[in-house]
């Protein structure tokens, strides 16, 4: 993951809080009582502080630093590859697992990382498969979670 | 004595049984394999236990944790690797024994004592919360309000990475909190016109995400040597435990004693437990000058410091609702789940559910001893099981439990969001268990806050009138200003 020195990590603090400060200003007042904006915008000041102060202690410690370091596994294309590719595929099944179904989306997320993780593809497939359904049997029919089919929907048991 | 019959026919079912057995052996596993801790063995429980009754669902996470902090130490004494990180304060002091043709001895310690510890742990769990849950009975929101805030703030000054980190992780964690219509004025906030956002972001996708997926991330990028033994045959490891009790008493209760109270403290775990206990039995022990060099004593106290600590996180956690550790703010979701809501009020209204959970403790701690010794045995075999391998199907299993709880692929969403959350600030620097407990102790915060406020008519003199409120005020307020006033005495002090 990417490394950032204090300067910037205050400066992500005061923009979280200034943008949380902005929304909570648009919330109604409750006549008499604290209203819906008091605790976000307590926490927002909490985060603009502690923003401004984690700025000072950088640029009071005097230490010249790069102001990000990039993770070293960005040089390495399997690893990059692998996080790409569980960020892709979550995100994927989180918008399209309803149409495409949990069985399809739940084999190509194991053998897709398996492949990525070194291991032969056959294995990976068989592994994808075997995984996929034994999940699929123990939350659809064990523990009656309603797992969408899909594309599969003429399967459905 | 009606609920406590009720109690032990409750555990004694050969489904609830089965349950702790099952929970024993995956808490085991989870923990003997290097980068999967306690804390994400109880997230991934959690989509389980949503389908049990509140006993078994209980009895899976309590067994499963005391398991993985114990069996994180047979990697740390084998390979110098913490299974998990309550293993970590003495993991160099175990493998250095196991160097020195000291396995056995080791690895039993660490059984044992960590049985030990978990038995004084549980021990003053049940003498400590009904006595506490009494007093409580008598709060307010006032007490309720510096409560929380108490508990929070020492949340900030263990944290292990600064006060500052530690705020900033906090006021994330509240700002969660404050997502959805679950405010006193019922009003949308930070929802973004998404339905799934109007009753808050649930807790399971958000702590899987938090401590299962950012494993899996770093897991991936990380260029990991394969794992090699440096012992794979072991003989008798109970042999001279007996002597090793008799050697270090007070070791051992100095160790179980400190870890329930650190336990307790919200914010502060196992890990933080073992640390403390570790440095204070090098400080009094009479031999200091052995220790790093193989020697047990440091591994006795604190082995049994980190079990008993998990014991001690339950205190606050069933008695005010507020959680000792990550484990517990999991645990307390699930306890809410399934309508055992934590608060003084349980011990009366479910004894049977209260006492049967404390059965439990009790049959995690002595089971452990067979388990222990089994997953000692097999170790070999364990670390045959591909991590490679593991790891997607940890991420398909995740992925399903995040759906589970409300059937919405949202909580997929959500999952991946904290996930990279989790990874941002832990290779940044912040520790993310203040996350945790601000994101389940926010709306505890805000709800006692502005109901004390229209109490009191809005007079802010009324959260210090009444002694205990008052008393925890003061509390608060001495530790907010404790490093303000200690650093300018430090800068006055001139140097010597």
């Amino acid at each position: 993951m990417w490394r950032f020195h204090d300067g910037v990590l205050g400066g992500l603090a005061i923009a979280a809080g200034a943008a949380v400060l902005t929304v909570a200003r648009g919330f109604p007042e409750m006549p008499g009582e604290p209203g819906p904006a008091l605790f976000p915008a307590l926490a927002a000041i909490g985060l603009l502080v502690c923003g401004a102060l984690l700025v000072v202690t950088h640029w009071r410690s005097g230490v010249s630093e790069d102001w990000m370091q990039a993770p070293d596994w960005l040089r390495r294309p399997r690893a990059a590859s692998a996080v790409a590719f569980i960020v892709a595929a979550l995100a994927f099944c989180s918008g399209s697992m309803e149409i495409v179904g949990f069985l399809p989306c739940a084999v190509v997320l194991v053998t897709g990382l398996l492949a990525l993780l070194k291991v032969r593809w056959p294995v990976a497939v068989a592994v994808g498969v075997v995984s996929a359904l034994m999940v699929h049997t123990i939350f659809y029919a064990g523990l009656r979670v309603a797992l969408p089919w899909g594309l599969l929907e003429r399967f459905a048991w | 004595m009606d609920a406590v019959a009720t109690a032990f026919g409750l555990v004694f079912d050969p489904y609830v049984l089965a349950v702790i057995l099952g929970a024993g052996l995956f808490g085991l596993f989870v923990g003997a394999i290097p980068g999967l801790t306690a804390t994400m063995a109880t997230a991934l429980l959690v989509p389980v236990t949503f389908f049990m009754p509140p006993v078994p669902a209980v009895a899976a996470i309590v067994t499963a944790t005391a398991m993985a902090i114990f069996s994180g130490d047979i990697p740390g004494a084998l390979m110098r690797i913490p299974g998990t990180p309550a293993s970590a304060a003495y993991a160099d002091e175990a493998y250095a024994m196991t160097r020195n043709g000291q396995a056995e001895t080791v690895l039993g310690a660490g059984l044992v004592f960590s049985v030990i510890g978990g038995l004084v742990g549980t021990t003053i769990l049940v003498l400590a919360a009904p006595s506490l849950a009494e007093v409580a009975l008598k709060f307010s929101s006032f007490e309720y309000f510096w409560l929380v805030l108490l508990g929070l703030t020492c949340a900030i000054f263990i944290s292990t990475d600064g006060v500052l980190r530690g705020f900033v992780s906090l006021l994330i964690g509240l700002l969660i909190a404050t997502v959805g219509m679950e405010n006193p004025a019922a009003y949308p906030r930070f929802t973004f016109d998404r339905p799934e956002l109007a009753g808050g972001i649930t807790l399971i996708p958000m702590l899987v995400g938090l401590f299962a997926v950012s494993e899996i991330f770093r897991f991936v990028v990380a260029d990991a040597p394969p794992l090699k033994l440096a012992q794979d045959r072991f003989g008798r490891i109970f042999r001279g435990q007996g002597r090793l009790i008799r050697q270090y008493p007070w070791q051992t209760v100095r160790g179980s004693l400190l870890g329930t109270a650190v336990g307790a403290l919200p914010g502060a775990g196992a890990d933080i437990a073992a640390w403390i206990s570790y440095a204070l039995s090098k400080k009094l022990s009479k031999t200091p000058e052995k220790f790093g060099t193989g020697h047990v004593e440091g591994v006795i106290e604190s082995g049994a410091a980190n079990n008993s600590a998990l014991s001690g996180a339950w205190i606050p956690a069933l008695v005010f609702g507020i959680p000792g550790d990550s484990i517990t703010a999991i645990a307390i979701g699930v306890l809410y789940l399934k309508n055992m809501n934590p608060g003084p009020t349980i011990f009366l209204e479910n004894p049977q559910n209260i006492y049967a959970v404390f059965i439990v403790f009790f049959i995690a701690q002595l089971l452990m001893l067979p388990l222990g010794w089994f997953a000692i045995k097999t170790y070999k075999q364990v670390l045959k099981v591909p991590r490679n391998v593991l790891m997607p199907l940890i991420l398909l299993f995740c992925m399903v439990g995040a759906f589970a709880i409300n059937n919405s692929v949202f909580d997929i969403g959500v999952m991946l969001a904290f996930g990279l959350l989790g990874w941002f600030l832990e290779a940044n620097r912040f520790p993310v268990a203040p996350v945790i407990l601000g994101a389940v102790l926010g709306h505890m915060l805000e709800e006692n806050f502005v109901n004390s406020m229209i109490k009191a008519d809005g007079q802010w003199l009324a959260f210090f009138e009444r002694p205990i409120a008052g008393g925890l005020a003061v509390v608060t307020m001495v530790l907010w200003l404790a490093p303000i006033v200690l650093r300018r005495a430090g800068r006055r002090t001139p140097p010597v």
